[in-house]
């Protein structure tokens, strides 16, 4: 059974195709955020992998992306900017383009964005600034693979538990009562002619 | 005559060093002033700085929230809010299942079971038949679990690239001058969406020989605490609605 997890993985390695949420702009270059190994000792709640990017942002609009989600992790992204007195961010979640976004919003009055989900595999981040240069940080977390009590697939108590003997042998004992009924009449038959 | 054939000949030399020199540092020359302009065209973009924090230093701002500097100060603030949700929940669980897919359309495994597609048991979780059938129920619940998961992967899989070609297409359309590179990505999409079929298919058997092992061994449990012929009477049923639910089809 401990082979399943690589089995996935092998199957996720094939969907090289879905790197991405998709372009045909082959100047695109979104960067690609790295999720480091997170265990914090006092929080095991947290365990799993997690990115944190300092941004300067100079150009209107970046592109990130985030590789390798399972569904089974809990996901979250978020962006604190630097000064709550400079212009809202415009930050939005992409899955399959970049032309629709999933999820759309912008920073607070405290300068904070963030969103939690689930999804497989990749998703992309855009942010786009108003004033230039804006600071900010970018978190993103996912979290392990959370274990899940599956529902059963069992039926209680519909089956007699053991062995039924009358149930097994029904056909055995309907001709052996007949065999009697037979043999009780013969005999009382006999009785009578004598 | 011998000295002055041989000043021609130095004479030559010099010219020919000269020329292959003047060549030389004359590219060089078009190559500086190549990347001068490249290094001046930067400037005017204004590349925004990006940097990636590694694990240690994901560790320091932790431990060091009290004093924390202007960028850090940020990260800290981050976690503050990011700490807030966690603590909030009872478990990574109960924060999983609050949660939604990233896009509505996406499909997430669905691990529920039909009640006419459950099968008998004869085991009431006693302790004695629980203890057999435990290994192969784990067995067997993780291959639901990861069949789930393989089977939502090929439906997203399948998505993404039927609307990478509706949108490639559309765009080749309007712009004529991407047909012929649209036609090479086609191309690498479809080769590539044909080699993800393959690879489903060789995990889908390999996760019903899987399947297959663990119902046995329910089986063998069945036939010691429960029913004689569990499988041929219902393991089996289960086996083929399985084989069926996930197979691919197209």
């Amino acid at each position: 059974m401990k082979n399943i997890v690589p089995l996935i993985s092998l199957l996720l390695c094939s969907t090289v195709l879905m790197a991405q949420p998709f372009t045909l702009d082959k100047k695109f270059k979104p960067v690609q955020l790295k999720l480091n190994k997170y265990d914090p000792p006092n929080e095991p709640k947290a365990k799993g992998r997690i990115s944190i990017t300092e941004v300067i942002q100079k150009e209107d609009t970046l592109f990130y992306f985030v590789k390798g989600t399972s569904i089974y992790s809990p996901i979250y992204v978020g962006l604190q900017s630097g000064d709550s007195t400079s212009s809202t961010i415009e930050v939005s979640l992409h899955k399959l383009s970049w032309k629709r976004a999933e999820r759309s919003g912008t920073t607070d009055a405290t300068g904070h964005w963030e969103q939690q989900f689930k999804t497989e595999n990749d998703f992309g981040i855009r942010v786009i600034v108003k004033d230039k240069p804006t600071a900010y940080s970018l978190m993103v977390w996912v979290g392990d693979e959370v274990k899940m009590e599956l529902p059963t697939v069992f039926k209680k108590g519909t089956i007699p538990r053991g062995g039924n003997f009358f149930k097994d042998n029904l056909l055995y004992i309907i001709i052996a009562v007949l065999a009697i009924l037979v043999l009780v009449l013969f005999i009382k038959f006999k009785k009578k002619n004598k | 005559m011998k000295i002055i054939y041989k000043i021609l000949i130095a004479g030559f030399l010099i010219c020919s060093f000269h020329v292959v020199v003047n060549a030389q540092t004359g590219g060089l020359l078009d190559e500086i002033d190549a990347i001068d302009r490249a290094e001046s065209e930067q400037v005017g973009r204004q590349e925004s700085i990006i940097r990636q924090m590694n694990a240690s230093e994901i560790r320091e701002v932790q431990n060091n929230m009290s004093q924390l500097k202007d960028a850090e100060k940020r990260t800290g603030e981050m976690f503050g809010h990011f700490g807030k949700i966690i603590s909030a929940v009872s478990s990574a669980s109960a924060l999983y299942k609050a949660m939604n897919a990233l896009d509505n359309n996406e499909c997430v495994p669905d691990l529920t079971t039909d009640a006419s597609d459950m099968m008998p048991s004869g085991c009431d979780e006693e302790d004695a038949c629980s203890d057999c059938y435990e290994k192969a129920i784990s067995r067997m619940n993780n291959v639901r679990k990861n069949l789930a998961r393989m089977s939502c992967l090929r439906i997203n899989t399948k998505k993404y690239v039927e609307s990478a070609i509706a949108f490639g297409n559309d765009v080749s359309g309007i712009h004529g001058a991407f047909g012929l590179a649209w036609q090479n990505e086609k191309i690498g999409i479809k080769a590539g969406y044909e080699k993800f079929k393959k690879t489903y298919d060789t995990k889908y058997i390999e996760m019903m020989e899987s399947l297959e092992t663990a119902l046995k061994e329910i089986n063998q449990c069945e036939a010691q605490f429960g029913l004689k012929d569990w499988y041929q009477k219902a393991g089996f049923i289960y086996f083929e609605m399985m084989k069926e639910k996930y197979k691919r089809t197209d």
